[in-house]
Order: structure tokens, then sequence, then C-alpha cells
């Protein structure tokens, strides 16, 4: 009976029955997984728990620990390093203090530094420390001493914190620039630190978490240096491999996990929702944002404590003012957090949200990472965040207690979200993605080894945790011949005037960046930054820009100042630019045969220059025109991973007769261009040379086919065209078809492999080429990582080959479109018509699983 | 097999300057002892390149005796420093070093340390050089020696720069530091006090040469090039190209001694100098308001503005020293200097005279009539600034009070 339940409870369960049976809602949920409530798992305080702490958590209501907390407690005070996973609102970070808080309680030596990502983050967790410490300091004056060291401490402040601090909050910049290569300033602080917290590991990945993994490194061995091992706990949101990625974080290949969340759940229910197809003939969807905010309207109005997750800055201040102007805010009801906003109002909004004054709470992924808000009744995500783990977390700030909880994702028109709301099983089936980091990348480690020595200097034959100690040497000794560093008799020495970490920046591995300015009355003002070879093909001039979810025009791009100047763009096209990539093989790492494929991971060279960009519309993502550029090449030496087509899987192609060849209408003056093409090509084949005349009549052909533009203008543009003859224009349109067929295929794998790495899909590029310099001449699909000598992702994607082959068969071969669109084989494009089919047949041809070729034959 | 170097550079790293060549076997010849009379000196660390020489303390660096007996409280007032009860002299250490980088850090050190002590009738300048940084074990060993009998280091810029570096230093190689305790007297932080309106530049070698009138010798070389020279050194073995720093390092420190001497003499006695500049005497007397001697303070305003002092600066001695007078409880004195500087069309000046006679005298037409100067000082101030506009608003506002407060004192007497 709804009289016996909390009221709560009464309340999100009644809006889901009522949402069942609203015709104009109901169909749009395409998946509803419900899942039932979870009991606490609790344990009794450890008994050595020091009695002041008991209090303390007693004086909070706690008379029990979850059992992860525990399991932590135990872990921490056998000398074990740990991970732990747990949901968002499980008391994570109790994990950690209450066994530091006994440490720090039980001897005035100990110090202990804990590490965030972000300075909100640290902010937050920072308050609970400082309580507990006036708590503590009640009864033992001035045992626990909580400091914040960051880029905003006053450098008035600093030396007393350096003397003082027990407890240290910082994040990994500082502890790169501030702390490590001024430890000596930190005597008493090393001497007695014991123990490092390193909040949500999970957002270490990529190149920030290779830099953060040889930070730690250099910690460990100034720690050593003043006689100190160190003990670390990490936590970490879910991902698919939070002891590997740990593990390899802190260089120590034993440490525990700690995931068995006792966090107490209620009934969850996480909702799908694609937004209804107001259009059929374009196929256009109601927009994401205007469904979400309806169904956040209904949470409202039903008392339902909602936050809603929005993926731009922009978008925040758009839905909040909607649902301001509809439903009237006079009591502060609605909020906005986000970054940019100061860190009081971003204080003020989660103390609203916990006591409840804020019942709706629109944010950007700010909100995501661990800060205490309490639990809220309901999560609505517009559009997929962009990875499992991210999702998880978004949608787990819905549920408090044991009180039933719903989260929505309401699908935007983007193939990824297209592809999960129509493949649910697809997302609640799998794992969610690898955090992949790669410390011993040699750029990102020979900086770190130059901080290293600046911090103490290297003796002879040292080793620097599990890095290889050959390539440490090799290492010394490069820079000793180039001059940087001395070699004495048993030690190495920093001997250059620069101060090495003062260059080198953890969130990129670009040493050179490019500001975007943008005028602001008449004042420049920087909104970011792209690292300058980036800026090659993201910001050439005449470049559509996306930034913060706004869209800007590039007016210059000047290499000199380092500056590119956009101006604020309301146009309905993007930029995308045209290409020229060369890629040389300059060895190959490993190699396997699947089936008759061969997959490969190695290193390449690939030279890469923008010769043009195109314009696209956004509605349609048809080619409006082509424009030439001429940017310098950029050559990046990276890993990659590929595989290659073997001759019989072509020539089977070859003999499908896949696609049928509709007459195209080429245009009116087609008939006059097809004699200016083959004068100009002096009325020879220009593939076998052969003449015209006699039984042989030149065709005319497209190289980028003629349906792949939308006006006959820019398909007969004379560049585009070449005169062969029938035989050699035969082959030419096979190859056009074996292309396609290559594309669709990379164009699905690029797509989908931020499903297996948490990475950023402009962390990799994909190429294809029917005749592939990187595979003898052989056709191939390549994907490599655009982050000189690569982080981990090729190595991975040579690992997960079959799953991604697989998944990219699933992807194309349910996509409801009938030609390709740009939900599975990519938009219609240089490469060929649609090239579903072609992608389809190949990916068949490639497919490890037998059952699958005899099922498709 | 590809080469490391090789494949860093195809990723686009090139290490160094790329002008390191392979040095040829350095020769005896090449060594720092064929280039400075010095020679090896071992402890239980090891060696360590060393040099002594003396100085009779009578000796006049530029225009400035080594030494000169005096009365040291005012400096060690100024230094925030309990004056020893022994001789001072005995327990000062003259301390400057050459490092391998300026910007300090755990990888910065000191390839060279000087050090000059007074001993008997001598100034003794001891010098250490790393011939390898190995030495620095052993060097610091002997710095730590003197350093424990001398507790109190004289410097320029030593509190920022080599104190804390050779401090690090100390911890860097697992010693305790004799620099935990240590008591300083920087005297860039004096040179800046007294020179900063005077002097454009208040580096070592400019007030060596404005304010001792010392010239360096050709042997010469700027501190800022000594960590070149090192990495030079240690690269190819020749201690040619280094041996001048030792010139230099001594020359910082006999010019830190007679600085010193300098300084010291002028804050305790100025009277004995006849031809301070006026500027100099202005900033001495602000000295002696700071530590609490408005006595000889106003003296030495008076005896600055008498010297004379740029314009832009005569007003604010007037208001400093109308300060002084209002601390001394001398009035009338300082309402006398604030007139001078109301008539120098000094805004505050007429504030101050404005709230004295509405305050003290209570004579509100004499109060009006400052602060219509200041209202005409302000009218005529050029540009239409924030601080313009603010100052305008607090006097309109003082006269609008006292119009009232004159009005009702009016209509009182008429009352009577």
């Amino acid at each position: 009976m709804a009289t016996t339940e909390n009221p709560t409870q009464a309340k999100v369960s009644q809006l889901l029955a009522q949402w069942q049976s609203d015709r104009t809602l109901y169909p749009n949920i395409v998946y509803w997984k419900q899942s039932d409530p979870v009991a606490a798992e609790l344990c009794p305080f450890p008994e050595e728990m020091d009695n002041l702490l008991a209090q303390g958590l007693r004086n909070r209501g706690i008379r029990n620990l979850y059992s992860h907390q525990r399991e932590s407690w135990n872990a921490v005070h056998e000398g074990q390093d740990l991970v732990v996973v747990s949901g968002t609102a499980s008391g994570k970070s109790y994990c950690y203090l209450l066994p530091i808080l006994h440490r720090l309680v039980h001897s005035s030596e100990e110090k202990a530094l804990l590490m965030f990502p972000t300075k909100a983050l640290s902010a937050d967790q920072f308050d609970e420390a400082r309580e507990w410490g006036a708590f503590i300091n009640r009864s033992v004056p001035g045992q626990i001493r909580p400091a914040m060291y960051d880029g905003d401490t006053p450098s008035s402040q600093r030396p007393a914190i350096r003397a003082n601090a027990n407890l240290l909050f910082t994040n990994p910049d500082m502890l790169h620039l501030g702390i490590l290569p001024h430890h000596t300033q930190w005597e008493d602080f090393f001497r007695g630190l014991s123990i490092v917290v390193i909040d949500e590991v999970h957002v270490y990945r990529g190149v920030f978490g290779s830099h953060v993994a040889n930070v730690i490194r250099r910690l460990r061995r100034v720690a050593r240096f003043y006689g100190r091992e160190l003990q670390f706990i990490l936590t970490s949101a879910t991902v698919a491999n939070p002891l590997q990625h740990g593990s390899r974080l802190i260089d120590n290949p034993s440490i525990r996990l700690v995931d068995r969340d006792g966090a107490p759940r209620g009934e969850r229910n996480f909702l799908f929702y694609n937004p209804p197809v107001i259009n059929e003939d374009l196929g256009v969807r109601a927009s994401a944002s205007g469904e979400a905010m309806r169904i956040t309207s209904d949470l409202f109005r039903n008392r339902i404590q909602t936050i809603l997750f929005s993926r731009t800055r922009r978008g925040v201040e758009i839905i909040l003012r909607h649902l301001k102007d509809r439903h009237g805010d006079t009591l502060g009801e609605f909020r906005a957090y986000r970054s940019g906003y100061l860190p009081e109002d971003r204080r003020d909004t989660e103390r609203n949200l916990r006591n409840g004054t804020t019942r709706v709470v629109v944010a950007t992924s700010a909100l995501e990472l661990g800060i205490d808000i309490g639990g809220l009744d309901a999560a609505v995500l517009v559009g997929y965040p962009g990875t499992i783990s991210a999702t998880l977390q978004q949608s787990g700030r819905a549920g408090r207690g044991m009180e039933p909880s719903c989260a929505v994702m309401v699908a935007s028109a983007n193939p990824l979200d297209q592809y999960l709301v129509q493949h649910p099983d697809y997302f609640f089936g799998r794992n969610p993605e690898n955090v992949l980091i790669d410390p011993d990348n040699l750029l990102i480690l020979l900086n770190h080894i130059k901080c290293a020595m600046f911090e103490l200097p290297f003796r002879k034959g040292e080793q620097m945790g599990s890095l290889n100690q050959s390539l440490l040497s090799a290492l010394l000794d490069l820079l000793v011949q180039s001059g940087m560093v001395h070699e004495g008799v048993d030690q190495y020495f920093w001997m250059d005037a620069d101060y090495p970490a003062s260059h080198i920046s953890l969130r990129s591995s670009a040493e050179s960046t490019i500001l975007l300015q943008t005028q602001n009355e008449g004042k420049p003002v920087t909104i970011g930054e792209v690292d300058e070879l980036s800026s090659y093909w993201m910001t050439h001039p005449d470049a559509v820009y996306l930034h913060g979810g706004e869209s800007y025009l590039v007016e210059n791009l000047d290499f000199e100042k380092k500056v590119a100047t956009l101006t604020p763009f309301w146009g309905d096209y993007y930029t995308d630019p045209v290409k020229d990539i060369k890629i040389e093989r300059i060895s190959v790492l490993r190699e396997k045969e699947a089936g008759q494929v061969k997959i490969s991971q190695g290193e390449i060279m690939v030279h890469t220059q923008v010769v043009g960009f195109r314009r696209m519309r956004w509605e349609t993502r048809e080619i409006i025109d082509t424009h030439d550029l001429l940017m310098p090449v950029n050559t990046l030496r990276t890993t990659a991973y590929w595989f290659q087509i073997p001759t019989d899987v072509i020539d089977v192609l070859r003999s499908d007769a896949l696609w049928r060849n509709d007459p195209n209408q080429y245009g009116p003056a087609w008939n006059a261009i097809r004699t200016l093409v083959k004068r100009r090509d002096q009325f020879r084949c220009q593939l076998c040379g052969v003449p015209e005349g006699g039984e042989i009549s030149l065709h005319v052909h497209h190289k980028i086919p003629f349906r792949a533009f939308s006006n006959a203008m820019e398909a007969n543009r004379l560049d585009n065209l070449v005169s062969l003859c029938p035989a050699c224009h035969q082959e030419a349109e096979k190859n056009v078809k074996i292309r396609s067929g290559l594309a669709g295929v990379q164009y699905a794998i690029h797509h989908l492999s931020p499903l297996t790495l948490m990475c950023d899909m402009a962390d990799l590029e994909a190429a294809h080429d029917a005749k592939a310099s990187w595979a003898a001449q052989n056709a191939s699909v390549i994907l490599y990582e655009l982050i000189p000598a690569g982080i981990g992702y090729a190595e991975k994607l040579f690992d997960t080959h079959d799953e991604l082959l697989n998944d990219a068969y699933d992807l194309v071969s349910q996509c409801p479109c009938k030609e390709g669109c740009p939900s599975c084989v990519g938009p219609a494009g240089e490469n060929g018509l649609g090239g579903k089919a072609e992608s389809l047949a190949l990916m068949r041809l490639l497919s490890n699983v037998d059952g699958r070729n005899d099922l498709e034959r | 097999m590809e080469n490391l170097s090789d494949k860093l550079r195809s990723l686009g790293i090139t290490l160094g300057t790329g002008r390191v060549t392979v040095p040829r076997a350095p020769t005896e010849k090449d060594s720092i002892e064929s280039y400075v009379p010095g020679e090896p000196v071992s402890n239980e660390w090891g060696e360590v390149f060393h040099i002594c020489r003396q100085y009779p303390k009578t000796m006049v660096h530029g225009e400035q005796a080594l030494f000169t007996d005096m009365d040291w409280d005012m400096i060690f007032r100024w230094a925030k420093i309990l004056l020893p009860s022994t001789n001072p002299v005995d327990q000062m250490v003259f301390l400057d070093t050459e490092t391998t980088g300026l910007a300090g850090g755990a990888g910065t050190f000191a390839f060279m340390v000087g050090i000059g002590i007074y001993q008997g009738s001598h100034f003794i300048l001891r010098q250490w050089f790393l011939r390898q940084p190995e030495e620095e074990k052993a060097m610091l060993a002997e710095i730590d020696r003197i350093i424990v009998s001398h507790p109190i280091a004289v410097s320029y810029n030593g509190k920022a720069f080599d104190v804390p570096l050779l401090h690090s230093r100390f911890i860097l190689n697992g010693f305790t530091s004799p620099f935990r305790q240590i008591q300083q007297i920087d005297l860039l932080h004096l040179a800046r006090k007294l020179w900063k309106n005077r002097l454009a530049s208040r580096t070592l070698s400019n007030i060596e040469q404005e304010i001792l009138a010392f010239k360096r010798s050709e042997e010469e070389v700027p501190g800022w090039m000594a960590p070149e020279l090192y990495y030079d050194y240690l690269r190819n073995g020749n201690a040619a190209g280094v041996a001048p720093v030792f010139y230099h390092n001594a020359m910082d420190i006999v010019t830190l001694g007679a600085l010193l001497m300098y300084t010291a003499k002028i804050l305790s006695a100025p009277n004995q100098f006849s031809n301070l500049h006026g500027l100099d005497l202005v900033a001495l007397a602000r000295l002696h308001a700071e530590l609490g001697e408005p006595v000889s303070a106003i003296q030495l305003y008076d005896s600055g503005l008498r010297s004379g002092v740029p314009d832009e600066f005569y007003v604010d001695c007037l208001l400093r020293q109308a300060d002084v007078c209002k601390k001394l409880g001398d009035i009338n004195q300082a309402i006398q200097y604030l007139e001078k500087a109301a008539d120098q069309q000094s805004v505050p000046a007429c504030e101050e005279l404005a709230k004295y006679y509405e305050h003290t005298e209570r004579d509100y037409e004499v109060a009006i009539r400052y602060v219509n100067q200041g209202l005409e000082i302000i009218e005529r101030m050029p540009g239409k600034t924030y601080q313009k506009s603010q100052l305008d608003r607090t006097f309109q506002h003082r006269l609008e009070r006292l119009l009232g407060k004159w009005q009702r004192k009016n209509e009182c007497e008429k009352g009577l």
C-alpha cells in the first residue's frame, strides 16, 4: 500500500506508473531496466579503531561500516596497497579517511598526502577532513593539521603549510611542479610521509595518466631518499581494469582490489529514451534536450529531486532558463552547476542540494566526480556521456539509501547514442571501458627522467620502479651526450640552467600549443588551447571550430604568435579537413593470424598534410563545397594496429556483384565536360594508355563517385574526372567498391573503439588503402594513435580485434538504414556509395566466426 | 636495430644544443690548479679544491675601509637580530655562492662557495670549488665547521637564494644543516630601503660602483654567466673559463664586508658623514623612524631637505616628517610641515590640516579653507580616474559636514 511506503518511494513509483500509461511518452522508452533493492552489508567498527573516530562516526549517526569500508580498513592495516571501486555516494572517502585519521591520531610524526584530479574535488574532501580535524583536535589539540596546497594557495601561507601540515590535499600538477622539485623544503613532511591517497584514478588515463604514473615514480624515489616506503590507497569509478590500471599507475603489480560495495541500494530504474521521430521523410527526431526537459518537468512536478546532466556548459544554461521559465523559480529550486562558476556558488549549490532546497540541478560532468551532494531521486542524461563508465557515474547520482530511484538517458542524434539505444543489451551486457596508460612512453618518460634527476642525482645502476634498467641507462647516456647531464664518478647530475618541470605539462604531450582567442568588447579573450600539430586540422583558417558547445569560425591562424583568432559563428555548416596522409611502417611489434586475416601491431610514421577542407551541412552531413588549403606537413611517429585483407577475399568481393550502377544524371553540361576531360587526357586511357578509336570508346570516370556529391558542379570538377578505357573502368569501379567496403569497416571500428578503450575518438585516427604501404601493398585498415609514440591503445585494439570486428558487424548489420548512414558505415563520402553491403560482405569474409560465414552464405 | 637517439629524433625530440663535442682528455695544464693558487683539502668526506686569501682589515675597498669601529645597535635592530654580547663581527660570516642554476630547486647546487670572516687583524676569505660535483660533501663539511661558530650570515639576497640553497644541499647530502638556526643580515633588503629612489639598479655590482666607488679589474665575469662557465668546465675539463669566477666571487664577498661597514655606519652615525646625498639622508630618516628613533629621524629629514631632494620626493618627505612629529607629540611642528606641503599642492596635507582644524582646533573656517584648497587641487588633477573621483567624493562629503558644523556653530553664537 502506498500509504505505508515512504513518500519518495511513492513518488518515484507513481511517476513511473504514470509514464507507463502515457501514450505520448511510453513508446519512446525503448528500454527499461529495473534492478532490485540491495540491502546494506554492514560490519562493526574495527576493534582497534580509535575511540575518537568511533565517537565521531556515532555523532554523524553512523553505527556500522559498510563492508567495503571495513575491508579497506583491514587492507590498510595489513600494509597493502589497494584500489577501492564502489558506487557513487557509497561513502568511499571513509575508505581512506578513517585509517589515515587513525594513524595521525596515534603518531604526531605521521603524514599523509591526498591527491585529487580537480580543485573542486579536493575542496570538497578537504571540508570533510577539516570537520574531522576540528573534532579530533578538541580532544587532542593540534593533532590533525589538514592543509590544501595547490596553485591557489597564497605564497605567504606556503612555508607554514610545508612545516606543519600532516594531512596534505593537493593535485598531481602541484606535486609535479611545486613539491617534488623543492622537496628539501618539505623535509619534515617527507620524513613522516607513509600513506598516499589517489582519488578517482580512472581520470588518470592516456597522456595525463602516463604523466601521473611517472610523477608517482618520482614521489616514491624522493620519499625513499627520506627513508620512507609509501603505501597507496586508490579509488576508482567502475572501469574494466581497476587492478591493472592501479598497478600501472603506482608501479606495484600486487595491489588489492576492494570492490564489494556494501552500501545499500534501493530499487533502481534505468530508462533509455529515444526522442520520437518528428519528420518521417528526413528521419529527424525531436531534440534530446527538449525531451529531457519534459521528463524533468514531470519529475519536478512530482517533487522528485533530480539532477540533469548536459554535455555542454551552454546546454546547462539553456535548459536552466527553460525550466525556470516554465515553472517559475522564487525559492532557488533550480540551480546550475558547472565549471566556470565560482567555488562559493558551487559550495552553496551543494549545500542546497543536500538540504533539499534545490530540487533540480542542471550540471555538466563537473558534478560527475565524487563531489558530495548526497543522493538524489532521479538523474536525467541528455545524450550518451561518451563512456559507459561516465554513464554509470552520472546515473549513479540517483539513489539514496534504500529508496527507489530512476535514471533516464535521453539519446541524441549522435551515431553512438542511436546505436546504444537500439542495442541496450550491448550497454548493460559489456564491461565498462579499459583505462590505459603507458608510463614508458618514450617522450613522457624522458621528461620525467629529467625531472627526477633534478630532484635527486641518479646513482649508476639505480632502479626506478619497474622501468627497464637498460632503457633507463640508455636515456641517461643520451642526456649526458646532449650536455644536459653530467656523468660523474658514480652519479648523474642535472647540469642545465633550465628547471625541467616548468616546461612539462601533465595534461598534454605537446610541447607547443596554440591559444584560441576570441574578441570580447574589443579585447582578446583566450577560451582554450590546442596543441600546435592539431591546430593544422582543427583550427586552420576558415575552419568551424566547436568549443564548449559553441561554434566559432577561425579567422586566422598565426604560428609565430601561436594564436588562432576565432569569431562566434551561427552558420548551418561545419568543416571537415581534407588530409593527405602518408603512412610508413617502421616496425612490426606483434603479429597474429586470425582466420585468413593477418593482424599487426607496430610502429609507423605518419605524414599528414591538410590540403583542403569541405563545408558540410549540419543536418544532412552533405558536402556543400570543397576548398583548397595548404598547411605544413606534420610528421607523427606512433603505434598502430592494422589488419590486412588477403587477396582471395578481395577476389571474392570482386566476383560478387554486390552493387548495381543506377544510371546517373550527370548534369546539363556533361557532354561538353566529358570531351574536355578526354582532350586533357589526350584521348588515352590514363591507366593502360590505350588510345580512343576503333572499337574503344573512352569512358570518363568519377574518381570520387558522382553520388557522393550534392550537386553535379562539384562532382564534375575536372580534377575528379579521368579518362579510362572500358576494361580499366570496370577495374576502377571494382576498386571503388572494395574501397568503400574498406572505408565502411574503418568507419565502424573507429567509431566503436571508444567502447573498448576509455579514450576520445580524437585520440585515434583511422585510414584504409587497397594497396596499403604499411601492409606490403595489400588492402588494409589501420587505426593509429595520435599521441606521439602511443600510449597503449593500439596494443589493446590488437588484443581485442575479434571483439571489435564482431561489434562492428553487429552495428552495421542491425542498423535500420538501407545503404549506410552516419550511424554505421559513415556518411556517403569520397570513398564510395553507402558502402553498407560492401562493408558487411567484407566483414563476413574477415570474421573469425565460421558459423557466421555459413549463416550468411 | 634503430638506436634510441634516432628514435627520439623521429619523435621530434632534439636533445641539448648539439654543440657538445667529444672532449679531448684534459691535461694537467687544464686543471684548476694551473689557474688558481689553491689546493685540495681533504676531510672524512673526501677532497675539495680550496683557496684562502687574507686582506688586512685596514685595506680600503673603493673608498671604504674593510673594518671600522662602530656601534652595531642600529643595523642589528634593523635585521631583527639580538645584538651579541661579545664582538658581533666575530660571529659574522660573509657568504656568497656560485651555482649551477639561477632558479633554485633541488637540482641546483653551488659549485663554488665563498666565505669571509674577520679574524684578528685580517679579513679571511675562503673559497671552495667543486672539481667534480661529488666533491660537494667534503665542501659542505668544511663550511659546516665555520657556520656553527659564526651564526650570523651577511649576504646579498642570501635570504631568498644562497642560504635556502645551501640548506637544501645539506639535506640532500644527508647532513644536518647548520642553516636551520642561522641569523641573517641580507644587505639587498637594506640597499633597497636606502637607495630605491636614488639608484636605478640595486645589484651588488652597481652599489659597489656607486656607493663604494670600487671598480673591478678586467678579470671580472658577470655572475649570471657562472652556470654556463661551469658546465663548460665539466664537459671539457679545462678550467680556463671558470677560473675568473673565483675573482668575481671573492670581490662579491669583500664588497659585502665593506658594504656592511658602510651601511652600519651611516645607520648608526649619519652625522659623521658630511657628503651624504639628500635622498640617502631621507631614506635613513625613514629607517630611523621605523626603528623607533623619531628624534634622529626628524634631524635626518631636516638635513635631507637642506641638502635638497628632487621635487617629486619633497612633499612626501614633509608628510612623513609631520607624521613623525605627531608621534612625538609635537603637533605645532607637524602643522608647520603640513602647511609647507599644502603650499606644494598636496591633497593629503590639505586633508590632514582640515581634520586637525575640524577636530582639534574646531576652527571650521580654516578647515573649510583647506577642504576647498584640496578640492581645487583635485579639480586640476589630469585625467578622469577612479581615484580622482573617489578623492573628490570624500572631500565633498567632508565639506558638507563642515558647512553644517560651521552653520550650527554660528547659530549657537548668535543665540548666545
